[in-house]
């Protein structure tokens, strides 16, 4: 039986080679660096540590982490996670959770979403000390990676 | 990671296993296939009455979904939305596998390509949410 872990790479390798067959046929030229997230667990287990400590994420017991979307707004930042006209939209972010996590119902905000996710059966899962077999949500990881990886400035 | 794209790679593998299990496409094959069409239909389409069979799949979802098919929203009193546009979704994945089993039944030596073509939405999903939490999927180690 193929391992886990070729499962899942044979279709992201997919739909990356046919994501940069289409941006070369655009004259796009590659980019400096490919990052990928799985290369980046643990630098992003030990960054929500930290959201942890700040008090902005909390650890359920189901093993789940949350961004707490209220203790992060109450010291006057903002947090939306859509577009200004659909927030509260309870439809869109159950799907933005995505599709593994329906039977979930550990939030302590219908708002909050999650860093980690327990891994069950099936789902792909890496060793974590604290959290034990996990995977970080998908919002979390666009932070990690413009925080570990050298970038110029978006806009100057 | 999004969840989205753990479960194509699981109903991926867990299909080409299937096809590579049933390399021709015989009457087990249709056995559970039908059964996958049936999970598909219950799960995804549940105006359409359980009793109705891939023969009458046409009319039966036609009429309940009546609304939907003339371009308003479920309940006919408003403009359709994203979910309209999921249930068009399914509906056309429902006939596509439903034709599919009807063309088997009416010639066995239909070509499998030609069958598989029209059934591989429902395996998809049948497939994973049965063995999809059997995979293992801790192995990381490169």
């Amino acid at each position: 039986m193929l391992t886990a872990k070729a499962i899942f790479v044979q279709l992201t390798q997919h739909y990356e080679k046919l994501f940069f067959e289409d941006m070369h046929a655009l004259n796009v030229l590659d980019p400096d660096e490919i990052t990928r997230v799985t290369e980046f667990v643990p630098q992003i287990n030990k960054f929500v540590e930290k959201i942890i400590e700040k008090g902005f994420a909390y650890q359920t017991e189901q093993g789940n982490v949350y961004f707490d979307i209220d203790s992060f707004e109450k010291v006057g930042n903002a947090y939306c996670r859509l577009e200004p006209q659909n927030r509260g939209n309870q439809e869109l972010l159950a799907d933005g959770e995505g599709g593994l996590s329906k039977k979930r119902s550990d939030k302590r905000s219908k708002n909050d979403f999650a860093l980690i996710k327990k891994s069950m059966p099936g789902e792909p899962a890496w060793p974590s000390k604290r959290w034990g077999p996990s995977r970080p949500g998908w919002h979390i990881e666009v932070f990690l990676l413009r925080s570990v990886i050298p970038w110029e400035p978006l806009t100057k | 990671m999004d969840d989205k794209i753990i479960i194509r790679a699981r109903q991926r593998y867990l299909l080409a296993q299937f096809k590579s299990k049933h390399s021709i496409f015989d009457d087990a094959t249709f056995q559970e296939t039908h059964a996958a069409w049936k999970a598909y239909v219950i799960k995804n389409l549940g105006l359409v009455p359980a009793e109705t069979t891939t023969n009458d799949f046409k009319t039966a979802s036609e009429l309940a979904y009546k609304n939907v098919i003339e371009e308003k929203s479920l309940d006919g009193t408003a403009a359709p939305g994203e979910m309209e546009a999921k249930i068009k979704m399914h509906l056309r994945t429902a006939q596509a596998a439903a034709d599919g089993l009807e063309a088997f039944r009416a010639s066995k030596s239909t070509p499998q390509d030609e069958l598989y073509a029209k059934v591989d939405d429902v395996l998809l999903s049948y497939l994973d949410d049965l063995y999809g939490s059997q995979i293992d999927a801790t192995d990381h180690s490169k």
